[in-house]
């Protein structure tokens, strides 16, 4: 009897500790962006903090092309569409619909729809690299509060 | 002996004629749309019209295309389209992307809309000064 008294304590102390008396310091946040030292960033906007998101879109030349100069701009259009895409799911959020049809315990059809609709505004163009008909852009947003308040 | 008085709306007239000769503006209407495919352009569309009515706003940015003489705006913005498109990514885009995911296939859709906006256009013989207004 005396030991489960002292057992039931102990364990109450122990839920008292890790609950109610700890602090909010004590609470570990999940690294989400990464600079590229490895650094875990600050993932959220504050009034006196920016946030940049980088991003990098992928474009590919049409097979059947004038010039090689359309093929680069063409390919170039496409890795800017990309890129925004890219933007505006880091930003916004992706609405995710999936659908697994299973028949006598066997899957026979798996679906996964995504979809974004967003405005951007204030994207830059950082870099742009063509290589084997693949066009490679480097976008970059800044989030500010007074972007936002606009 | 002439009035001098008189002169004065001839003086005037030739003034504007000077002025019109050497810069004619005009308010245009732009909007540009491009549908992507699986990372591919399947359709672009770059849509330039005068505006009816005087447009009302602030101007804000500006750009400076080359171009020869008497050519239309659409065909200096298609000449002109590295310089343009750096021009317009400052603005807003409208984006719509769809992608569908099954066990055989990954097809993408980007629709990337620039909406209809209203430009200055100032021409000059070799200069089109394109200016955003809002």
């Amino acid at each position: 009897m005396k030991y489960s008294i002292a057992l039931a304590f102990i364990l109450s102390a122990s839920f008292l500790q890790a609950g109610l008396l700890s602090s909010k310091d004590d609470v570990k946040v999940r690294c989400v962006y990464s600079g590229t030292d490895g650094n875990c960033v600050e993932p959220s906007l504050t009034a006196t903090h920016e946030l940049v998101i980088t991003v990098f879109g992928q474009g590919v030349a049409p097979t059947v092309t004038a010039s090689p100069a359309q093929a680069y701009a063409l390919a170039k259009r496409a890795a800017l569409a990309d890129g925004y895409r890219q933007i505006a799911e880091r930003v916004q959020g992706v609405h995710v619909e999936g659908q697994d049809f299973v028949k006598n315990m066997m899957l026979q059809r798996s679906t996964v729809r995504t979809s974004v609709e967003a405005m951007v505004r204030g994207a830059n163009v950082m870099d742009t690299t063509f290589k084997d008909g693949l066009c490679e852009i480097e976008l970059e947003i800044v989030l500010s509060y007074s972007q936002l308040a606009k | 002996m002439r009035n001098r008085t008189r002169n004065r709306p001839l003086l005037l007239a030739a003034c504007q004629i000077i002025s019109a000769c050497t810069l004619i503006g005009d308010d245009f209407l732009i909007s540009y749309r491009i549908t992507t495919k699986n990372s591919t352009v399947q359709t672009e569309n770059l849509s330039v019209s005068k505006s009816m009515t005087p447009c009302s706003g602030i101007k804000t940015n500006t750009l400076i295309l080359s171009r020869s003489s008497n050519e239309l705006l659409k065909t200096t913005l298609q000449n002109n389209e590295e310089d343009f498109f750096t021009f317009v990514t400052q603005q807003t885009f409208h984006l719509q992307s769809h992608q569908n995911i099954n066990l055989q296939s990954h097809n993408s859709t980007e629709t990337l809309t620039l909406p209809t906006h209203c430009y200055a256009v100032e021409f000059n013989d070799d200069t089109a000064t394109i200016t955003l207004l809002q």
